[in-house]
């Protein structure tokens, strides 16, 4: 049972569900992140939405996000650019029952996305030979065989979801070129492009495209989220100069406007120009977007493109919907696990700072059915 | 690892009390203690330690692309006659890595100065093939600006020279590679001391530049270099040789193994460590402002302490992580390692109200 304290603070949006409601809402669902333990050593991690730890698998190379069989007890966790392994992980054993290799001259970028029906799985992964980025498909009927491919639009293929007509996937290119015999280095940040992508599952063809103004074409389109009207959020990590001015976050219609979000004069410099994760809650009406850097998560009212609030939140990384509308869960490098609200800016603490562990940048969400 | 997880040794336990004890939430400012001086902080570690630990590069790579010159005269000889120099540039080379940022972050230099580890052994294999075509453009001035970093670096110096009994072809090949490091570790320090280079930035960072918002953000960076070194010394120097077990140790996966310098690198690598707290003005003196004199105390005495763990290690690196009776020294003094870390990331940043984040750090 949840307690009192806990209840309380989730504020109005427990006290349109009670007590006995948000507690079976928070038990009801597993959460997952990647994260390092105080000697370096890297794990995916699984909590339920009290922040009750289900089990931790260790990981030879960092992990980054994960993604949740929409139907079996199944995730994919994605190694870290410029990582080469993708593991299907037993949700309810707790443990690796697949690790599948990247293609030969490619790696991973760490994200990837399932069909609502769960048969296939989209990653981005980098042409390495091409510098060019790709979308791989997989069977997940199959033994996650890799099936084939199509181009993802740009370079540099970061985060993808699927829009809600099931029919097509938006990806954020986030421009940078790195090849594996240099790591991380970021090879053309004069020359980059970020973009926005819109393509069919059909047949991998593009649908919409978006660029950024010239004048931003330093600003990498990192990470989005879909809510279900269509409306893509995404977040952004800037390459220039500390002093120049940019925003950071957008809302766009595929096919249609862009806007940036509105928000505080210097939200840019308090998230230092960078953001980490970002998530539309479960009624898709609020959105988080999270900066490590700044160490603080702002939140916004998607449904009427207004700023709501900053919370202050130590090296802020992961975030994923909360069982309760207008709410999130946030998992900190400071190893913290938060219930917050956007509604009214209330929060509980569901694991307190902890040096053991370092939760990495994504936070994952499946929904459990109800215990029977 | 199968090294048993460890309370502290009794010093850093001690360290980290007293630190845990005084410790701040980084966010609340108001609690009335004085603040780091940032500014000077910067200005001390780019003078004193930053700036000469690329000259000295310069230097090292210059002596070592005109000995190697000289030494390819006669290829079978030349291995001995290189030897100390090339230990000459690797020790400047492991002094200047812990420092990630600045110029040596630009166009991956750190992966061209030293490309290692070779995890898929991708390196090797393009060493192999250019041993193999001999193309005599490689060899000619200037013939690796371009190329894949696998073939710029010491790691390959070492294995052209210190592998099999170099030929005319390899020798030539280990002297274009001292000439690309000199003109390397050259452009390096002009990037750092020219006018409007890396050095007068950090000296501007206090009132705000196109790099930094203010001096916190430098001394952030300078954080990160030292947290950033153990994460290499630990990762990628101890545990990759180390292996899980005994019968798991894989001394090829030691750096530098074919000149036996894997440990001097570590030592090399903790000089600089132990310069950014120990120098005026540095992190210790930092710390002593903030009122936590003993910690940046303990600090020194702990990164000496691992030096003469990596000193006391009877056999080199390659050789003492495969050896029963060496090996448990190798794995006490990764523990001291994690020790270390663990008081650069938590306590020293807590109290410098410093966050080097996990994720902070990332870029993803």
């Amino acid at each position: 049972m949840i307690d009192r304290r806990t209840f309380l603070s989730l504020g109005a949006a427990a006290a349109l569900l009670g007590p006995a409601a948000t507690a079976q809402a928070m038990r009801g669902r597993l959460y997952a992140s990647c994260g390092a333990d105080r000697d370096g050593r890297y794990f995916l991690g699984a909590f339920d939405g009290t922040g009750e730890i289900a089990f931790r698998i260790p990981l030879a190379e960092r992990g980054h996000d994960i993604a949740f069989h929409p139907v079996r007890s199944e995730a994919v966790v994605f190694a870290r650019r410029p990582g080469t392994t993708m593991l299907v992980v037993d949700t309810e054993a707790g443990r690796t029952s697949i690790r599948r290799e990247a293609a030969p001259r490619r790696h991973y970028y760490g994200h990837g996305v399932f069909t609502p029906d769960g048969r296939l799985l989209y990653v981005t992964e980098n042409d390495v030979e091409r510098g060019a980025g790709a979308i791989g498909i997989y069977d997940a009927a199959d033994g996650y065989r890799r099936i084939g491919e199509f181009p993802a639009g740009g370079i540099g293929p970061h985060q993808l979801r699927l829009m809600p007509d099931g029919a097509s996937l938006v990806i954020a290119n986030g421009g940078i070129l790195t090849r594996p015999d240099t790591g991380r280095a970021k090879l053309n940040i004069e020359t980059m492009a970020p973009s926005l992508t819109l393509m069919s599952l059909q047949d991998g063809r593009p649908l919409w495209r978006y660029e950024l103004p010239e004048a931003l074409h330093k600003l990498s389109i990192r990470h989005l989220d879909v809510n279900r009207t269509g409306l893509i959020a995404f977040a952004m990590q800037y390459e220039g100069d500390v002093r120049d001015r940019v925003p950071l976050v957008a809302f766009a219609r595929a096919g249609g406007e862009v806007a940036f979000a509105a928000g505080p004069a210097d939200l840019d410099r308090r998230m230092k120009q960078y953001t980490g994760s970002v998530a539309f809650d479960r009624s898709g009406a609020w959105l988080a977007v999270s900066s490590p850097r700044g160490s603080t998560v702002g939140l916004w009212d998607a449904a009427h493109g207004t700023f709501v609030r900053n919370l202050p939140a130590r090296d802020a990384s992961g975030l994923a919907a909360g069982p309760l509308p207008g709410t999130f869960l946030l998992t900190g490098g400071d190893g913290s696990i938060r219930l917050v609200s956007a509604i009214d800016g209330a929060e509980a603490a569901l694991r307190a700072p902890d040096r053991a562990i370092q939760w990495d940048n994504h936070l994952a969400s499946q929904a459990l059915s109800p215990p029977a | 690892m199968t090294v048993p997880l460890r309370i502290l040794p009794s010093l850093c336990a001690a360290v980290l009390a007293a630190a845990v004890a005084f410790s701040a939430v980084p966010a609340a400012a108001a609690d009335g203690k004085p603040d780091p001086d940032f500014a000077a902080m910067t200005k001390a570690v780019t003078d004193r330690v930053i700036v000469p630990a690329y000259e000295a590069l310069a230097s090292a790579t210059a002596a070592l692309s005109a000995a190697t010159r000289s030494a390819c005269a006669d290829p079978a000889a030349a291995p001995d006659k290189v030897r100390n120099v090339f230990a000459a540039a690797m020790a400047a080379w492991q002094r200047a890595q812990p420092i990630s940022f600045g110029p040596i972050a630009d166009g991956s230099r750190a992966n061209r100065i030293e490309y290692w580890p070779d995890k898929r052994g991708t390196g090797q294999r393009q060493v192999r093939r250019a041993l193999a075509e001999k193309d005599p453009g490689l060899v000619a001035p200037g013939g690796l600006d371009g190329k894949s970093v696998a073939l710029q670096g010491l790691a390959t110096y070492e294995t052209l020279m210190f592998g099999d009994a170099p030929g005319e072809y390899a020798c030539a090949f280990a002297a274009a590679i001292a000439d690309f490091q000199k003109d390397l570790a050259a452009a390096l320090l002009a990037d750092w001391t020219k006018p409007g280079g890396f050095a007068e930035t950090m000296h501007t960072a206090a009132t705000g530049n196109a790099h930094y918002r203010d001096a916190r953000e430098a001394a952030t960076d300078i954080l990160k270099s030292a947290a950033g070194i153990l994460d290499v010394i630990i990762q990628q120097k101890l545990e990759l040789p180390l292996g899980e077990s005994l019968a798991d140790a894989s001394p090829h996966k030691a750096e530098s193994w074919r000149t036996a310098l894997s440990l001097t690198n570590v030592v090399a690598n903790l000089a600089t460590l132990r310069a950014l707290f120990e120098t005026k003005e540095g992190l210790r003196d930092q710390l002593a402002r903030v009122g936590a004199g003993p910690l940046g105390d303990g600090m020194i005495r702990s990164v000496d302490k691992a030096v003469g763990l990596a000193r006391g290690i009877p056999l080199p690196l390659a050789q003492a992580v495969a050896d029963p009776a060496a090996r448990p020294k190798v794995e006490e003094l990764l523990e001291a390692m994690r020790d270390l870390r663990i008081l650069v990331r938590n306590p020293v940043a807590d109290e410098l109200r410093i966050v080097v984040g996990f994720n902070a750090l990332d870029g993803d």
